[in-house]
């Protein structure tokens, strides 16, 4: 499969007063076609950061510094301004954690699937049919009566699902999802994954998902680029990664959750907490906090370095996390 | 006082509602329309024992947030019984219930908003134990190092001010500014949804650690039912402001009477990639609890629905032993 999006060497740097904080600092992945590709890490990591870059939605004091982006043979990062709001919605659709501050509060929910479809050559009736149908697929009930309402009107089910009717209008081909279920309840939250799931089957897109969940990132990835501290740790197709991962913090991950262990057994969190972005030393980030730490890692950062056929991992000592077991049993043993 | 009951039964919450008026709006009044109504806890009764962690799930609006204030009496009950330790704090007032008031503590969900972002640590925690005369001025110092201590700050922190910690360590602090009081009963009010999953784990873990060491009887209210499952004894369902099911909490994770408990377990995402389903837990989202349905109040989202559902509203009754459920037909008998 060929890929749709190419994130090279990514370097975003948002520079402070007195420090700069490098929220993400040399990131590489590319996004498959069809494919739903989970970035998940927790606050801080840059996870969001790389997702606003990719349509350059980073601002000030916040700038790319360098690295690429290949959209269909050309770089994003390189692009104009007027090139980019051909990409912006057309192409690159996204969708944010908070609904209430990314719908426009003033215009009717109609008006807002309307701007979706400008510039292309459609009659008001025509724009009207097809936002009616949108709101049907993306499951929003009378969507008649609806398409005349505003945002505040709108449950936050209802705002989610309006906010994806409005990515999807334009046919973006793929669709940046930054936290789209987290403000929601669990009942919701489901509905909403399988809604993106079948809607991307259906559309033929391709997903871009930034989570802290690794739950509903099961539930909705195929590969995952676990972030820390701006970089990339470990990047891995979604069942090697629960079931075979690599890296200390992905491992520190998936052991402070409280899932199959018993009632009162003790959680295993990592210790201490993220590092200040702004005052990294020249080591690996994880250092301070990893179980696994030896005497390379304060003193230099580790390459990303293949584990097994599209497995990476950025660790001095991947050798010393053999036999290491996830969540679940890896594939071709499971029960 | 009968002290076998108080012991039996810590705390005793017996048909506790509380309402809210809402705005009426001038058509409404010209209309003679009467003010509109919402019934956020309603009829709610369970019991915690000593040294119990009970559970409080259930999706936004459904009334656990209120139960909890109405419980610590932050807002007042219009009806309803509060034992707590065989005393009724639903009917106490002014001074009494300020002395009562030293044993339950609530921790909320974010600290940031409820500590005082001006004061430092040692000032916060000092103005709250002299206020409630928990030691003498003299004896201040030592009882924020040890409170320090307790939640695994260093003393050092005691000079700082709430704006300088991360998410989790104010969350310890916040668990400090509780525990200040001495108190037996703790609600914690979504204590560790805000924080990242490496913190929430400290989080967990220092709570238990703490309602071990002093016994604390403990009211955990949580969206997140894999917390949940982890942190408590037993758990009560909440829907709409009606407790739906009460049961111990692997057995109700395992197999649930009711079928929005059902539903809620069916909808928290699985941990493993290869364990995909297409289909919704459940269709649409919880109606306006202003306009409640008829019967049932879960009748219109469920699938077991039949006539009876629509027309009269199930008591919690006990389905079987240890399992109580509010539903004409249970899933499990």
């Amino acid at each position: 499969m060929d890929p749709i999006l190419e994130v090279a060497e990514l370097k975003t740097w948002f520079f402070a007063k007195d420090s700069t904080v490098k929220a993400v600092d040399g990131v590489s992945f590319s996004i498959m076609q069809g494919e739903t590709f989970g970035l998940v890490g927790e606050s801080g990591c840059g996870k969001s950061a790389t997702c606003r870059s990719i349509l350059r939605l980073v601002h000030e004091p916040g700038r790319i510094v360098s690295g690429s982006i290949t959209y269909k043979g050309q770089d994003l990062v390189k692009l104009s301004e007027e090139g980019m709001r051909k990409i912006r919605g057309k192409e690159i659709g996204m969708i944010f954690q908070e609904p209430m501050t990314a719908l426009n509060p003033v215009l009717k929910i109609k008006e807002q699937i309307f701007e979706s479809f400008e510039g292309m050559r459609m009659s008001t009736a025509q724009k009207y049919e097809r936002a009616i149908e949108l709101l049907r697929i993306i499951g929003i009930p009378t969507p008649e009566v609806r398409i005349e309402e505003y945002a505040h009107q709108f449950s936050g089910g209802m705002r989610q699902r309006a906010m994806i009717a409005i990515a999807l209008a334009a046919q973006p081909k793929l669709l940046l999802a930054d936290e789209p279920t987290t403000a929601l309840d669990v009942t919701i939250q489901d509905q909403i994954i399988k809604l993106i799931n079948s809607l991307k089957t259906r559309l033929g897109m391709s997903v871009l998902l930034v989570t802290h969940d690794l739950g509903v990132v099961s539930q909705m990835c195929d590969r995952v680029a676990v972030m820390y501290a701006g970089f990339i740790m470990e990047l891995a197709d979604t069942i090697t990664l629960f079931s075979e991962p690599r890296h200390p913090y992905t491992y520190g991950l998936i052991s402070s959750l409280p899932s199959g262990k018993e009632r009162g057994a003790r959680l295993e969190p990592i210790q201490g907490a993220p590092p200040d972005l702004g005052s990294l030393g020249p080591g690996c980030p994880f250092a301070p906090r990893c179980r696994f730490v030896g005497e390379l890692c304060t003193r230099t950062m580790p390459e990303m370095r293949e584990v097994s056929p599209g497995h990476m991992s950025r660790c001095h000592y991947i050798e010393k996390m053999a036999g290491i077991k996830g969540l679940i049993e890896p594939e071709g043993r499971a029960s | 006082m009968d002290t076998h009951v108080a012991e039996k039964q810590y705390i005793q919450v017996e048909g506790l509602s509380k309402t809210f008026k809402l705005k009426h709006p001038i058509i409404d009044i010209l209309m003679k329309k009467p003010r509109k109504l919402l019934k956020a806890v309603d009829d709610v009764s369970f019991t915690i024992e000593k040294g119990e962690t009970l559970g409080l799930v259930g999706e936004s609006g459904c009334g656990k947030s209120t139960l909890a204030r109405t419980i610590v009496r932050l807002y007042e009950p219009d009806q309803g019984k509060i034992f707590f330790d065989g005393l009724d704090i639903a009917a106490l007032e002014g001074k009494a219930l300020r002395e009562e008031r030293k044993k339950f503590q609530m921790i909320f969900q974010d600290p940031y908003s409820s500590l005082n972002p001006r004061m430092s640590v040692r000032d916060m925690l000092t103005e709250v134990m002299l206020f409630h005369r928990i030691c003498t001025r003299s004896e201040v110092d030592h009882h924020i190092a040890e409170l320090l201590r307790t939640v695994g700050m260093s003393e050092a922190t005691a000079e700082r001010f709430p704006g300088e910690f991360s998410g989790g360590q104010r969350q310890r602090l916040g668990i400090a500014r509780a525990l200040a009081l001495n108190p037996s009963f703790i609600i914690a009010d979504e204590p560790v949804s805000a924080l990242d999953v490496s913190i929430q784990a400290q989080v967990i873990n220092l709570l238990a650690d703490i309602q071990e060491a002093l016994n604390l009887t403990l009211l955990f209210i949580s969206h997140d039912l894999r917390v949940v499952r982890h942190v408590t004894h037993r758990v009560a369902v909440m829907y709409l402001g009606k407790i739906v099911e009460m049961a111990e909490t692997e057995a109700l994770f395992k197999e649930a009477a009711h079928p929005y408990t059902k539903v809620l377990i069916k909808a928290a995402p699985v941990l493993d990639p290869r364990n995909r389903t297409r289909e919704y837990a459940i269709e649409g989202e919880p109606p306006s609890p202003i306009n409640l349905p008829a019967g049932c109040r879960f009748n219109p989202r469920c699938s077991y629905a039949k006539d009876i559902c629509r027309r009269e509203e199930p008591r919690l009754e006990e389905v079987k032993p240890g399992r109580l459920a509010a539903c004409h037909f249970p899933l499990i008998a």
